[in-house]
Order: C-alpha cells, then sequence, then structure tokens
C-alpha cells in the first residue's frame, strides 16, 4: 500500500533526482543549523558554494525532467486510454502547468545568477548596499512599553501584538541576502520538482490514461517531495530566521523579533494524502488491467 | 505455485470446422479479444462471453477451459 517502507525504498532507488532534493534540503538545514551555533564569519561562503552546488544540481535535474521520456507520449504500462469524453479542465491545467513550469525553470536558473550580481556591489561598493528580503519572522509589540512615544491601545487587554509573517526588510547584510535567496531556491527547487510531476501527469490525462503505474508513482513522489519539503520547512525557516537575525537587529523597547518556527500541517497533510492517494491509483490500476484483461 | 488455464478454442474451432471470423461474427465479440482468448492471453473472462462461446460452438464450459495439469518438479 501506500505508506509501505518497501514501496517507498524503493521508490527513492528509481528516483535519483527525487533523493538529490531530499539530500539536499537535508544538506542546506543541517549546514544552517551547525552555522547558527558556531561562528557565522564563514556563512556567506558557505552559503554561496550551496547555492552554487544546488544550482549545478539543480541544472542537471532540469535537463533530465525536460527530456521527453519523462512526458509520456503513450501509457507508461503499454495499457489502452480510456476512451472517455475528453476533459477540457484537464487540457487547460495541462498547458497552466507548462507556463508555471517555463516561468519558473527560468527564474530558478537566473536566481543564482541575479544573486551573485546583487552582490557585488557589496564588496565593491561605499557601504550603502542594500536589499529587500522578506524572511518569515515572529514579532512581538508590547504597546505597554511605548507609552513613552505617545503610543495607546484600545481594545487590546493585555497591549501586547504578537505575530508571524514574511516581514519586509531592507538589508544592507550580504550574509542576510545569500541566506534569504538559498532558502528560496531550496522551496524553487522542491515546487519545480512537483510541477514537473503535475505536468507529466496530466500529459498523460490528457492522452486519456488515467489508471497507470506511472501516475501513481507520480503521486507517490509529489508525497514524498511535500513531505520531505515540509518536515524540513520549519527547521529551514527558523535557524534561517536566526542567521539572518544576527546581521540584522531592531533595538527597541517593547518591540521584539525573533526566528519564527511554524510547521506547516496543511503541507504535512497534502502529502500524506498524495502517499495514500497513490496506494489507491496502485489498486484502481491492478482493477483496470484486469478489466482489459477480461474477455 | 497456480496452475495455469488452457483454452481449446483452436480446437474446438477445427472440429467445428469453423473459422476465427464466422465464430466473431456468431457471438459478437471482436477478432481482438477472440484472439487474446484464444492465445491464452486473457485474465479473465465473462458468464456471458462464455455462455455465447459454448451456444456458437455447442459445447460445454469445460470443453472451451481446462486445466492445465501440475507440472513434476525434480
Amino acid at each position: 500500500m501506500a505508506l509501505d517502507k518497501h514501496t517507498l525504498l524503493t521508490r527513492l532507488k528509481q528516483s535519483p533526482s527525487l533523493v538529490l532534493i531530499i539530500i539536499a534540503i537535508i544538506a542546506i538545514t543541517g549546514i544552517m543549523t551547525q552555522i547558527s551555533w558556531s561562528s557565522v564569519s564563514l556563512a556567506p561562503l558557505i552559503i554561496g558554494s550551496i547555492l552554487g552546488i544546488l544550482d549545478a544540481v539543480l541544472i542537471a535535474f532540469l535537463f533530465h525532467r525536460m527530456s521527453k521520456s519523462n512526458i509520456p507520449a503513450t501509457s507508461d504500462d503499454g495499457l489502452p486510454p480510456i476512451n472517455g469524453r475528453k476533459n477540457r479542465l484537464t487540457k487547460i491545467v495541462k498547458n497552466y502547468l507548462n507556463g508555471i513550469w517555463f516561468v519558473m525553470v527560468v527564474f530558478t536558473l537566473l536566481l543564482p545568477i541575479i544573486t551573485a550580481i546583487t552582490s557585488i556591489d557589496y564588496y565593491e561598493g561605499d557601504g550603502t548596499w542594500g536589499v529587500d528580503i522578506n524572511p518569515l519572522l515572529a514579532f512581538q509589540i508590547d504597546m505597554n512599553q511605548l507609552i513613552d512615544i505617545d503610543a495607546t491601545t484600545e481594545g487590546i487587554r493585555d497591549g501586547v501584538i504578537t505575530g508571524k509573517t514574511a516581514l519586509a526588510l531592507d538589508t544592507g547584510s550580504v550574509r542576510a541576502w545569500y541566506l534569504f535567496m538559498g532558502m528560496m531556491e531550496i522551496s524553487l527547487l522542491v515546487s519545480i520538482y512537483i510541477i514537473s510531476q503535475m505536468r507529466a501527469l496530466f500529459h498523460s490525462l490528457d492522452k486519456g490514461h488515467y489508471f497507470t503505474n506511472g501516475n501513481c508513482s507520480r503521486l507517490q513522489k509529489m508525497g514524498i517531495a511535500l513531505l520531505a519539503y515540509f518536515i524540513a520547512a520549519p527547521f529551514l525557516q527558523y535557524f534561517g530566521g536566526k542567521l539572518i537575525l544576527q546581521d540584522i537587529s531592531v533595538v527597541a523597547s517593547g518591540i521584539n523579533i525573533t526566528p519564527a518556527f511554524e510547521l506547516a500541517g496543511d503541507g504535512l497533510l497534502l502529502g500524506v494524502c498524495l502517499l495514500i492517494l497513490s496506494g489507491v491509483c496502485r489498486e484502481a490500476t491492478a482493477m483496470y488491467e484486469d478489466q482489459i484483461g477480461t474477455v | 505455485m497456480s496452475r495455469d488455464v488452457k483454452i481449446n478454442l483452436d480446437l474446438l474451432l477445427v472440429q467445428r470446422k469453423m473459422s476465427l471470423t464466422d465464430l466473431s461474427k456468431t457471438v459478437g465479440i471482436t477478432m481482438a479479444n477472440l484472439s487474446i482468448l484464444k492465445q491464452g492471453k486473457a485474465k479473465a473472462i465473462r458468464f456471458t462471453t462464455l455462455v455465447a462461446l459454448c451456444e456458437a460452438l455447442d459445447c460445454q464450459p469445460g470443453d472451451i477451459i481446462q486445466l492445465e495439469p501440475d507440472s513434476v518438479e525434480g
């Protein structure tokens, strides 16, 4: 079934690109954890190198994904298509995914170059260098301590405002810039992988190949990638945010900005649902194979 | 180990001096499906198909389908 350990291991063995992505996520999360607990002077170099390695892996991965063999022209299993009414929505989604995929590929390939070019000014500049970043951070504003600057509250019982959000910061720290772009690169990497799988899935559906082992594998791969990402994402955001805040500090009594740790329950649920659906798809494929072989 | 099911369609057609095309027209099954059945590639057979074949060939289901004997393992 979907969550069978043997099946998952087999799937991982058959998908080097998925393994590469998971390794990349674990590696960068681990390194960020290490850096945040130790001295931080090497951070830009390490993060820059990781970004470069990630980009090289990504380019190899994209070439692999873009090959025609990954977009099925016919059924993966040699089963005939289901002759039903063509679903126009499937075609629309397929074309939409093609567009999204192309834009994301171009953006992801350009991202490290943009990062590098943008940071050149920092090393050659006059100290006025700055870029906008939007890391997910937690904030706490204690209005009681802001009385001196005529702050007043109404309707807030304890006078404290807290939250977690993507805070817009214009930073002059190149390290913060590298970190933010590194985190963005990982998100894009996972997104492209999932969209590649979805693209192949909808190409297959558009041709009438609904129940194939290939489609079941795609659902399973998407589920594994989503789970891996959404398990790693809170740590990535927390330690990434911690590092960024080592260079950016907001010192004011009453205002406190800290790294945010937020578990994406929806993403994890979606990953598990996809794994279960892939199991259902396998059962359906087996039934379809039986039906095709029935005279 | 599962035993194979043998389809005796070839033999019955020869005995009835009937072609596969004639059988296809009589029972209303496509040639493609009859070929699959004849070659033993079918995974299952519907009761309706079996009844139609039995009527067309004037035989019993056991004449069409036969269980292969166990192979002797040494």
